[in-house]
């Protein structure tokens, strides 16, 4: 039965390819795995120049409640001029910036070869022996260095984000107007939050494109190999060290560490080793707060998602949260 | 009165678990279900100390803020009506969050009371 998406998207990818014969849209599913945008997986055929094509592609499309409000167009233009730079970034193919032809704002990007194994690291589905984790730990910190060494100037990625003067500052503004906009009654332990953070940033410092979401979770492995990193919706410039804090906030431990093995000390280490950067400890632990801080917004806003009717997923407290920002701030940083 | 309502929310997780989720094949739809047994869970578990809670909080937040314990017998006469609770308690809350924005400073009042109140209201 053709649903009302499947004609839809047939006549989004009609008026792309043209005038194409047989053009044939086959496996559409919506599957799960991401709670901020729906991934439809699905494939394409059509007859053209007397040839047959197949393309297996991949559509995110903004669901009617997400727990992260970015911009499809933001997230495309950084993906289209990241093609032929030195990143494992996705290709992408086609974009319905407002909505107007697929319901909602989207993107098709190719799909690839591979498995998603969320906490691969700590064993997860693969179960790889220790040694082969270990690896793949340490694969994620070249994944991120490789953003990080990206020359945003030269690929025009300031055409689409913003520079900031001070990223740190930049980075509270943009999570404290999210908190605001999207809380349904009063925050006071982010604002006890936001004040440590303001009162403890970071000097501003180098400039560098910063993923935002760097985690197996969003990455495509080839057995234990790093294929690529999908889901470039928080990507922006600013301070490298906030993808450090990010991956090494206590909370994310079974996404990125092996207990003994692989420890923060041990990701930190390899990462300045590696890109002959300084992370300062305070500005780590700086992004380590930001970290929690931003996953609070987003909280927020799947609570506000839920309370709207504009989700499915039902939520339940995030006072856990709450506590490990608390236990995290206890000190000034010097 | 029997059933109570815990166990009223804890049958329909039962249902949900037992019954629904082994038949929901589509992976979305089991990640919903299980978040929705997860609220129920949950909800059965906290309803019946909600108010108490509730009202613990307010009187902490009154000794904090500096405001005559009677205010919520003001504001709410007689046995606190759940809806009014909470309305009196989000102004209390509102207050606190903009004493914390205008300060200059932490302050270990305010960081136990944060402490506890995370406990109280999970």
């Amino acid at each position: 039965m053709t649903t009302e998406f499947d004609a839809a998207l047939e006549g989004f990818i009609r008026r792309r390819l043209g005038d194409v014969d047989g053009l044939r849209v086959e496996g559409e599913a919506r599957v799960t795995g991401g709670q901020s945008r729906e991934n439809w997986p699905f494939d394409l055929f059509w007859e053209e120049g007397g040839k047959s094509h197949h393309r297996r592609l991949f559509l995110r499309r903004d669901p009617v409640g997400s727990v992260l409000e970015t911009d499809r167009r933001v997230e495309f233009e950084v993906l289209r001029r990241l093609h032929d730079q030195p990143v494992r970034a996705p290709e992408v193919v086609w974009l319905d910036a407002d909505g107007s032809e697929l319901g909602r704002p989207a993107l098709v990007m190719t799909r690839y070869d591979g498995h998603n194994d969320h906490f691969i690291v700590e064993g997860g589905i693969s179960q790889f022996d220790e040694d082969t984790r270990a690896g793949i730990a340490s694969q994620m910190v070249d994944l991120m260095i490789e953003i990080h060494a990206l020359d945003w100037r030269a690929a025009g990625l300031n055409d689409v984000l913003a520079v900031p003067a001070d990223p740190a500052e930049a980075a509270i503004d943009e999570w404290a107007a999210v908190i605001e906009r999207q809380s349904l009654e009063p925050q006071p332990v982010l604002a006890e939050i936001e004040q440590w953070l303001r009162r403890n940033r970071p000097d501003p410092g180098e400039v560098a494109v910063v993923h935002g979401d760097v985690k197996p979770g969003n990455v495509l492995f080839d057995g234990d190999q790093v294929q690529v990193l999908l889901d470039w919706e928080t990507v922006h410039l600013g301070d490298p060290a906030e993808d450090v804090g990010w991956v090494t906030n206590p909370i994310r431990r079974r996404e990125h560490l092996i207990p003994g093995r692989w420890e923060v000390e041990d990701l930190v280490s390899a990462y300045e080793d590696r890109t002959g950067r300084t992370v300062h400890r305070a500005a780590l632990r700086f992004w380590q707060v930001l970290a929690n801080y931003k996953l609070a917004a987003i909280a927020m806003t799947g609570v506000r998602s839920f309370c709207d009717g504009r989700t499915q997923r039902v939520w339940s407290g995030t006072g856990a949260l709450g506590k490990v920002l608390l236990a995290q701030t206890e000190e000034e940083l010097t | 009165m029997r059933p109570t309502l815990s166990e009223q929310i804890e049958g329909a997780r039962v249902v949900l678990v037992e019954l629904v989720a082994p038949e929901v094949s589509d992976p979305y739809s089991q990640e919903q279900v299980t978040y929705a047994a997860a609220a129920l869970e949950n909800a059965a578990a906290r309803w019946p100390h909600i108010l108490p809670d509730l009202v613990a909080d307010i009187r902490a937040l009154e000794e904090l803020l500096d405001i005559e314990p009677a205010a919520l017998d003001e504001a709410v006469p007689g046995v606190p009506e759940l809806a009014a609770a909470e309305e009196y308690h989000r102004d209390l809350r509102a207050r606190l969050t903009d004493e914390i924005m205008s300060g200059s400073g932490s302050s270990p009042a305010v960081r136990a009371y944060l402490y506890d109140s995370i406990e109280r209201l999970k």
